[in-house]
């Protein structure tokens, strides 16, 4: 609209149009190439993917994958990956929605500093309170089983929750929550009848987030894993070997673990920029 | 809207049959009591072990008392000033650029055409690729020999023969790419959501008084982009200060000590030296400074955010 002053600077700006789709795809190029690279190596086989210059056109395989599940622990990888994540944010949202729900709607004393507290917990550096919940894991001789890294991510993903829920839980108006109160609701029922099937869109978008985190974690999981629950990003590291890096399989490992995630990411898409500045900037 | 909303609540909170309710205890109390027990606790235990001597593979792992000692060595360690000074390096160089890239491709995209929304859609790619996974795979752009980038390099002539990651000059600038590749997107999208919220009527009223595109830009639109900027800074400095994933599978702090964070030499004393009690207090006096540090700055930038 605003490139249409006259007649005149039409082929100037025919020019631009056209500079300026060529720099969208130099940065789209730039941002979407290390994925798309990682998706073709894994179809590629052994010689097509060391080529040089590399070999765009090829036939593609699938050995790689063959390879990767012809041993059986990766199958288990995988469930572990999904059993953690899964689990671990199904209780965070357990613990942590009620209080984002009581931070958003209820007025109490102090009630700034303590959800102020909530969030430096985040702010701490994990490797933190990895030390000491090591050495406490490894007394009680649960360092191995999938229990560590599921009460690991719950700890990782509980400030985000209770920082993110309130956003949606403010979007509702007050006047629902008080007829309901006059109708003679119990606040129990009030918060489970009333406003939680109203924030089910910001329920969804926050747990995906919740396993996104917990999925794509790898400092705890390289730490309080054992071989019987170690997650897939740990998995993955199992490919650079002293004898040198199997980049085929680990280029479909690494595509396996990768999809998932940003098909999460897509879903998420719309509350992703509110849930990432906790509500700071409107998405 | 807001004020209305806030005059309802105050409605609802002076209701003196509620004052005295503490119902939204109840609600508290499941997600408090979790952090109490799996935050608050490992604090203080972590204290305790700072003032100990803690081998995992000497006296059985036993801890024997060692006063104030561990801090002694931290401040005299200088693999640990290192450290923290390659902390500094990686984040406010990955911050910076991410910041300055992010807005000019921001103003870049602050336009209308055919295809916007796909544009977002694939910027949200890089953040949601798993750390490990995009570690591994620019470690295969700068192999090298069979590296993708030295073969660019090659063909436009400019020499291909880098040794990107071990080299104690480009391995740091080298993984902070990777973390700047990873999360330009997301200051992109929260400037984009911030420029879409400026309002017609802003634009109308420069394009009546004659305002070039470098005057909207220099005048309206960076103006009102800095409070999202420096949210924007923040939150990217609280996550990137925890970096250890690409730094762990490209380099794992090497070449040398070149790319040897505090997170990393933590890990490093911890779980490969086993001296625990000297990887707590590393870990300690860091997260102490950083709290502290970044928590002033969150607190100061959520009462600007909260009066506006």
């Amino acid at each position: 609209m605003r490139e249409f002053k006259n007649r005149k600077s039409s082929s100037t700006w025919m020019v631009k149009r056209g500079l300026f789709w060529v720099v969208l795809i130099i940065i789209l190029g730039f941002f979407l190439f290390p994925p798309v690279w990682l998706l073709s190596t894994s179809l590629k086989n052994f010689k097509d993917a060391f080529a040089i210059p590399p070999k765009i056109i090829f036939t593609p395989t699938f050995e790689n994958y063959a390879y990767v599940f012809s041993n059986g622990d990766f199958a288990r990888y995988i469930l572990n990956s999904i059993v953690i994540s899964f689990v671990s944010t199904f209780i965070c949202m357990l613990l942590g929605v009620p209080g984002a729900y009581a931070i958003a709607c209820f007025e109490f004393k102090r009630k700034k500093d303590l959800s102020f507290f909530i969030l430096s917990t985040r702010i701490a550096p994990p490797i933190m309170s990895l030390l000491p919940l090591y050495i406490i894991f490894n007394k009680l001789e649960l360092i191995g089983s999938r229990f560590p890294l599921i009460i690991m991510y719950i700890l990782m993903n509980l400030p985000l929750v209770i920082w993110i829920m309130p956003v949606y839980f403010r979007e509702i108006p007050l006047e629902l929550r008080e007829a309901a109160i006059i109708d003679g609701c119990s606040e129990l029922k009030v918060f489970w009848k009333v406003m939680i099937p109203l924030v089910r869109s910001g329920l969804a978008a926050t747990s995906i987030l919740c396993i996104i985190q917990a999925w794509n974690e790898f400092l705890f999981a390289l730490v309080l894993s054992g071989n019987d629950s170690q997650t897939l990003p740990v998995a993955v590291t199992s490919f650079m070997t002293f004898q040198g890096t199997q980049w085929g399989p680990l280029s479909a490992a690494g595509t396996i673990i990768m999809i998932p995630m940003i098909i999460f990411g897509f879903m998420v898409q719309k509350s992703f920029v509110k849930g990432m500045t906790l509500g700071a900037v409107k998405g | 809207m807001v004020d209305a909303n806030n005059a309802q609540n105050a409605v609802l909170m002076n209701n003196p049959g509620r004052k005295k309710s503490k119902i939204h205890l109840y609600f508290l109390l499941p997600s408090l009591i979790t952090i109490i027990v799996i935050m608050i606790v490992p604090f203080f235990y972590s204290l305790y072990i700072t003032l100990h001597n803690a081998n995992l593979l000497e006296n059985g792992g036993r801890f024997t008392f060692n006063g104030l000692g561990n801090f002694i060595s931290f401040f005299q360690d200088e693999r640990a000033l290192n450290a923290i000074a390659v902390t500094l390096k990686f984040v406010l160089g990955a911050v910076a650029l991410e910041a300055l890239l992010g807005i000019a491709i921001s103003l870049f995209l602050d336009r209308n055409f055919k295809g916007k929304s796909i544009v977002r859609s694939i910027l949200i790619v890089p953040m949601f690729m798993t750390p490990v996974v995009t570690g591994l795979v620019w470690r295969t752009f700068y192999d090298p020999t069979a590296g993708i980038l030295n073969f660019i390099l090659g063909v436009l002539g400019l020499g291909n023969r880098y040794d990107w990651l071990g080299n104690t000059f480009s391995a740091l600038p080298s993984i902070i790419m990777v973390d700047v590749w990873q999360w330009t997107p997301f200051m992109v999208l929260l400037f984009m959501a911030s420029l879409d919220s400026i309002s017609g009527d802003i634009y109308e009223a420069a394009y009546v008084a004659g305002a070039s595109e470098f005057q909207l830009i220099k005048y309206v639109k960076l103006p009102l982009l800095v409070p999202t900027v420096f949210i924007a800074i923040v939150l990217r400095m609280i996550d990137c200060i925890k970096a250890f994933d690409i730094i762990y599978v490209m380099t794992k702090g090497g070449p040398g000590l070149a790319t040897e964070t505090i997170n990393m030499y933590a890990y490093t004393v911890g779980f490969n030296f086993f001296r625990i009690g000297y990887a707590t207090t590393i870990a300690f006096v860091f997260t102490f400074c950083i709290t502290t540090l970044l928590s002033f700055i969150v607190s100061k930038l959520l009462n600007r955010v909260n009066t506006n």
